[in-house]
């Protein structure tokens, strides 16, 4: 083994997927922490008596995010004060195993923790969307309704912003999937690091691991002995975003620094000024932040409860249209008025074409 | 990367096309999309079936609109036409021809120059089928030899040929293209060099357009492939509709929105040779990032019909970045440099600080302040460019 880049004597102990650097261990982990620290000091992710949210699963991005979190708010008092943050998705054989793995984590790092079912808040676990909607698109539902579970998780603990664990790999993943599916609203902020703060009353998400590979998080994690949970989601494998993180692994098996090139592209890309993107508003049903006037939780949500699993699949405007068709045939019956809750009076636009 | 690994014409015409389908999709289907009358001969876009007049005529339209919907030439300008091996080319020559000889209004008023770049081993009959094809439609065409404009470009007199015969005499024995160890990288000079090429080749015989026959396909691997690279900021003229990025020369993709089956089966129906060099029939190992993207592309397509028309229609909406329009170009590529501000960190930035914490670990932890940190700015090279010449130097 060569001797360590750092000068310190020592021998390596593993290359730097993304340098080529050979590090001893006590070396990579300084390296390792002091890069998260530079990049939470250089982007201002975080201001002093901030209560942070740490979005955790229990799966080793979560797991050493929320192990250097702790370790750098004492080391450069940033005075934070942590709390975790899970969503329980009702995944038997995974989920279930992996908050244990949470509940472990809540005590050895001394964090408060909530967990949050889709259970409670929507009425449905994802075993039973998935008896319904089938093992394809079912992704889209825990996406959906995951990213919206830890906005409702962060408002009831009064935070003041959510850390998520996502990678420089999955960053990396996300701009090749928009790409390959011509979101081009989506390609321009995925790779920011701070989204949520600008328009909209969302609470502010952090990426401090956006420039660490996946491969150092998992040899962080094994030196420092860290208890994390490894297995895939029973339900991945069958997801679009297969084929992005297929690509990706081959591309990094070329060279493992395309991931940072790629990373590099998404940043530097610019919408043409012709081009109109989606705003963003709210949702006209449950006031959280929309491109549509209903949000897409909302259309899932109600899909599922009408027996039409497959209503938000797809186009936006079929929904559209298939919620207004029924808006008049309700109109004209009267069976639904008395309904409270029926999304159709939400509905404000009435300009679809009745044929 | 010059792509015609879908050489062969598929021989799908008349009523085989019904092959496979259902009894209500034939219903759909038995008639012509546009004209509603005629039994049609194709589908494109796995939905829309066409007879073969109105396939024909909406090919010739998709193609004249694209000139004349983004301005591209003016009055009696020169275009240098890039000739390569596939379906592509030889379509490409007769939409102008066809043009061309219109005697309406909406005649093209253009001069096209054609131009053949010979890589590696030439075959003389195949650079005679060449000659033959460009000749039936009455184009001036030239030879140039890539190798030789790599070792003598200096002087683009004695590189450039009207006939084929005196390259070949000329022709280097040794390949003066010296490739580096790394695939991706050579791939990718290589395409930065043939631009160069036609760059310079379009101002000797003074064009002004450059015209080369990137079908949707390559637009869209091209895409990916600059996004892998590094490239991000540079795909409107990577993969763009046209390439400004020479004040003189506008290079110009005329068929990114056509597929190779719409091509080869207006090749089919237009009676039109098909010229494939005997040397190009690739073997993708996919060593190289181009490759590895080109069959991912390919394999994905089969599954999900719109990957490629997505991919290109995405890349239509990009543009360059106001801000580095008047900055210097890459020493390599000539694309703007973008500015490294130091106020925001981006992903070159995050990994020269990786670079540098890994081996001054120890001056960091004197003080633990990252001011011996400096911010680098790209002065000679673009970010992707600057990985590449490290290769070459090696």
């Amino acid at each position: 083994m060569p001797k360590c880049s750092a000068k310190c004597g020592n021998k390596a102990i593993l290359k730097r997927p993304k340098t080529g650097d050979a590090l001893c261990k006590e070396c990579f982990f300084d390296a390792f922490e002091t890069e998260i620290h530079y990049t939470i000091t250089k982007c201002t992710l975080f201001k002093p008596n901030m209560t942070v949210a740490i979005a955790a699963s229990g799966g080793k991005d979560s797991t050493v995010l929320a192990y250097v979190l702790k370790l750098l708010n004492k080391k450069y008092n940033y005075g934070l004060k942590l709390v975790l943050l899970s969503i329980d998705e009702g995944i038997t054989g995974y989920r279930d195993d992996s908050l244990n793995t949470v509940k472990q984590n809540r005590d050895d790092y001394e964090m408060p923790l909530k967990i949050l079912s889709y259970k409670d808040l929507y009425g449905w676990t994802m075993d039973e969307i998935v008896e319904k909607v089938g093992r394809k698109n079912n992704c889209t539902f825990c996406g959906v309704f995951r990213r919206q579970a830890l906005d409702r998780g962060a408002a009831l603990l009064k935070v003041d912003c959510i850390a998520t664990g996502h990678n420089a790999d999955d960053i990396a993943e996300t701009v090749l999937m928009n790409v390959l599916r011509g979101d081009l609203a989506r390609l321009k902020r995925c790779t920011a690091i701070i989204t949520g703060n600008g328009s909209g009353d969302g609470i502010p998400r952090v990426k401090p691991l956006k420039y660490t590979f996946e491969k150092e998080i998992v040899m962080y994690a094994y030196f420092r002995k860290l208890l994390y949970f490894s297995t895939e989601c029973v339900f991945a494998p069958n997801a679009y975003r297969g084929h992005a993180r297929m690509l990706l692994k081959d591309l990094e098996k070329i060279d493992p620094t395309i991931i940072m090139n790629i990373i590099y592209s998404g940043e530097s890309i610019r919408v043409s000024e012709n081009t109109s993107l989606p705003s963003l508003t709210n949702c006209t049903n449950c006031g959280y932040v929309s491109s549509q006037q209903l949000c897409k939780a909302c259309v899932l949500l109600e899909g599922l409860n009408r027996g039409l699993p497959r209503l938000g699949i797809g186009k936006s405007s079929r929904v559209k249209q298939i919620l207004t068709e029924e808006k008049y045939n309700n109109l004209n019956s009267n069976s639904c008025v008395e309904a409270k809750n029926c999304l159709c009076k939400n509905l404000k636009d009435n300009s679809v074409n009745l044929k | 990367m010059t792509c015609s690994h879908h050489a062969v014409p598929f021989r799908m015409v008349g009523k085989n096309i019904w092959f496979g389908l259902s009894l209500r999709d034939k219903k759909k289907w038995d008639k012509c999309n546009k004209c509603k009358s005629n039994v049609p001969v194709i589908i494109l876009r796995h939905k829309d079936v066409y007879c073969k007049e109105c396939f024909l005529s909406g090919a010739a339209h998709k193609f004249k609109a694209f000139i004349g919907k983004n301005h591209l030439v003016k009055k009696n300008d020169f275009v240098l036409v890039c000739f390569r091996s596939g379906h592509s080319s030889v379509s490409l020559l007769h939409m102008l021809r066809s043009a061309l000889d219109l005697q309406t209004p909406k005649k093209l008023k253009l001069r096209p120059i054609v131009i053949y770049i010979a890589k590696a081993t030439c075959e003389p009959q195949f650079l005679k089928e060449i000659e033959d094809v460009v000749c039936s439609f009455n184009f001036p065409l030239y030879f140039i030899s890539f190798n030789q404009y790599i070792s003598n470009g200096q002087e683009l007199d004695k590189v450039l040929f009207a006939n084929f015969r005196q390259m070949l005499e000329n022709y280097p024995q040794i390949n003066s293209f010296k490739r580096t160890n790394n695939p991706t990288a050579t791939q990718t000079l290589e395409r930065i060099y043939e631009q160069q090429l036609l760059t310079e080749v379009a101002k000797h015989l003074n064009c002004s357009i450059v015209f080369v026959p990137d079908i949707s396909l390559n637009v869209a691997t091209n895409l990916l492939t600059s996004i892998s690279l590094g490239r991000g900021a540079y795909l409107p003229l990577d993969t763009g509709i046209c390439d400004t990025r020479d004040p003189q020369i506008t290079i110009v993709r005329p068929l990114r929105h056509f597929d190779d089956k719409e091509l080869a089966f207006y090749n089919v129906y237009n009676k039109l040779k098909l010229v494939v060099s005997p040397n190009e029939i690739k073997k993708f190992n996919n060593t190289s990032v181009q490759d590895l993207i080109d069959t991912f592309v390919s394999n994905l397509q089969l599954n999900y019909p719109a990957t490629i028309t997505t991919v290109v229609r995405t890349g239509d909406k990009l543009a360059l970045d106001k801000t580095v329009l008047k900055s210097k170009a890459c020493n390599l590529c000539k694309a703007p440099l973008l500015n490294n501000t130091s106020e925001e960190l981006n992903s070159a930035t995050a990994t020269d600080f990786s670079r540098w914490i890994s081996a001054q670990l120890q001056i960091f932890k004197k003080d633990e302040s990252f001011n011996e940190f400096e911010i680098k700015q790209r002065e000679l090279y673009c970010y992707a460019c600057s990985k590449i010449i490290e290769f070459v130097e090696k």
